[in-house]
C-alpha cells in the first residue's frame, strides 16, 4: 500500500521526534559528564520530567541516568513508534488506538501497584512496560493527526 | 365617566446570558474525541520544553478561543492545520515576548547590580544590595500581577482580529477589561484554579503533569474567550 505521510503528520512527527532525541540525548550526556567528574547536581533539571530516584534508573558508565528506567523506555518506544508509523502510514487509527489502550495497561498496573506500596517493581519490568506503552503511543499519535486529513475533515 | 388608560409596562430588556463559571472545567469532556485531543496536546506541551511546542499549543488555543467566541457547540478543535497553528502561535509568542521585554530589562537593571553588591564582601554595599533586592521584589510582584491580568485580553484581541497590532491597542484593551471587569475576574479565577490543579498530573507517573498542563491551558482559554463573547459593547 503506497501511501505517504500527510502534511500535518509530517509537521507533528518532526516536533514529536525531537522530544525523545532531546531528553534521551541530554540524559546520556548528563550521565557521561557525571561519570567524568561533573557534579551530581546536573541531574536536578531532569526532575521536570521524572523523579529520577537512582535505584530506579539504568546505569550508564556506572552512573544512574537522570531519568528512570520507565521514562527512558517510554522515550525510546516513542521514537521507535514515530519512525515505524512514518514507514507504515497505512495503519488504521482505530486499531492503533485500541492497541495503545491495551499497551498502557501493564504500565499502569506496574506503576500504580508500586505507587500504593503493594509491591516494588524491577528495572526490567519498568523498561519493558514503558517500551511497549511508548511504542504504541508513538504509533497512535501520528495516526490520530493523520486521520482527519485522510478523511478530508477540517475543523472550523 | 372618564376612562383611565393605564400605560403598558415598558418592554423588558433582553436578558444576557450570565458567565458560566463551571463550563470551562467541563467542556473538554463533552467533546467526542477529547481524550485524543488532550493526549496530542500533552505531547506538544512536552515539546514546549524546547520551545517549538509552545507555538503549536498557542495556535491551538487561538483556534479554540475563536470557536468559543463564535458560540460553537463543540469548540475543541481537531489537531489539523498544524502549519496555521504554528504560524499563529508564533505571532502570539512574539506578543508575549514584546510585553515581557520591558519587565526583563527592568529586572536586569535592578537585580544584576543588587546581586553584585550583595556579594561584594563590603558590609555597606551588601546591605544596600539586600535592600535593593527587597525593594525590587515589592515592585515586581504588582507589575507581574498586572501583566498576568492584562495579557490574556491583549492576546484575545490579537486572536479575534488576526493581527499583531491589535494586542497593543491599549485603550480598547483596557476599556474591555474595565467594562467587563466582573466576567474578566471570573475568567482569571478559573485560570488560577486550573493552574493549581496542574500538579495533580504528577500522580500519573510524573509525565501526566504535561497533559494536565495542556488541559489547564484549554480551560483558561475557554474562560477568557467566554468573557469576550459576553462582553458589553
Amino acid at each position: 500500500m503506497a501511501q505517504s505521510l500527510g502534511r500535518n503528520a509530517r509537521i507533528a512527527g518532526l516536533a514529536f521526534i525531537a522530544i525523545p532525541i532531546f531528553i534521551l540525548g541530554t540524559s546520556v550526556l548528563c550521565s557521561w559528564a557525571i561519570a567524568h567528574g561533573a557534579a551530581p547536581g546536573w541531574r536536578i533539571p531532569f526532575r521536570i520530567f521524572c523523579h529520577g530516584i537512582p535505584d530506579r534508573c539504568l546505569l550508564l558508565w556506572g552512573v544512574p541516568m537522570p531519568i528512570c528506567a520507565r521514562c527512558t523506555a517510554i522515550y525510546i518506544g516513542l521514537f521507535a513508534g514515530l519512525v515505524a508509523f512514518a514507514a507504515m502510514p497505512w495503519m488504521r487509527e482505530d486499531v492503533l488506538r485500541i492497541a495503545m489502550y491495551a499497551a498502557v495497561v501493564p504500565l499502569a498496573v506496574d506503576g500504580i501497584t508500586q505507587l500504593i506500596h503493594l509491591r516494588e517493581s524491577t528495572n526490567t519490568l519498568r523498561f519493558g512496560t514503558g517500551l511497549v506503552a511508548g511504542l504504541a503511543f508513538g504509533l497512535w499519535v501520528l495516526s490520530a493527526i493523520e486521520k482527519p486529513e485522510r478523511h478530508g475533515l477540517r475543523s472550523p | 365617566m372618564s376612562e383611565f388608560v393605564t400605560a403598558p409596562p415598558p418592554p423588558s430588556s433582553p436578558s444576557q446570558p450570565g458567565y458560566d463559571f463551571v463550563k470551562p472545567f467541563g467542556f473538554v469532556f463533552q467533546d467526542r474525541d477529547w481524550l485524543s485531543k488532550i493526549l496530542i496536546g500533552g505531547l506538544f506541551e512536552i515539546a514546549s520544553i524546547f520551545i517549538i511546542g509552545i507555538f503549536f499549543v498557542a495556535g491551538y488555543c487561538a483556534r479554540l478561543a475563536r470557536n468559543v467566541i463564535a458560540g460553537m457547540e463543540s469548540p475543541l478543535p481537531d489537531w489539523n492545520d498544524l502549519g496555521e497553528y504554528f504560524a499563529e502561535g508564533l505571532r502570539l509568542a512574539c506578543i508575549v515576548l514584546v510585553y515581557a521585554i520591558p519587565v526583563a530589562i527592568l529586572a536586569g537593571v535592578i537585580f544584576v547590580p543588587a546581586a553584585i553588591m550583595s556579594s561584594s564582601g563590603h558590609d555597606i554595599l551588601e546591605n544596600l544590595g539586600g535592600g535593593m533586592m527587597a525593594c525590587a521584589w515589592c515592585l515586581f510582584f504588582p507589575i507581574s500581577l498586572a501583566l498576568a491580568i492584562y495579557l490574556p485580553a491583549a492576546l484575545l484581541f490579537s486572536v479575534v482580529e488576526g493581527t499583531f497590532g491589535a494586542a497593543f491597542d491599549f485603550g480598547r484593551i483596557l476599556r474591555f477589561i474595565r467594562d467587563n471587569a466582573a466576567n474578566y475576574i471570573l475568567a482569571f479565577v478559573v485560570y488560577l484554579i486550573a493552574r493549581f490543579a496542574v500538579p495533580l498530573g504528577l500522580i500519573a507517573l510524573c509525565i501526566g503533569i504535561f497533559f494536565t498542563g495542556f488541559w489547564a491551558m484549554v480551560v483558561a482559554t475557554f474562560a477568557f474567550a467566554q468573557a469576550y463573547r459576553l462582553r458589553r459593547i
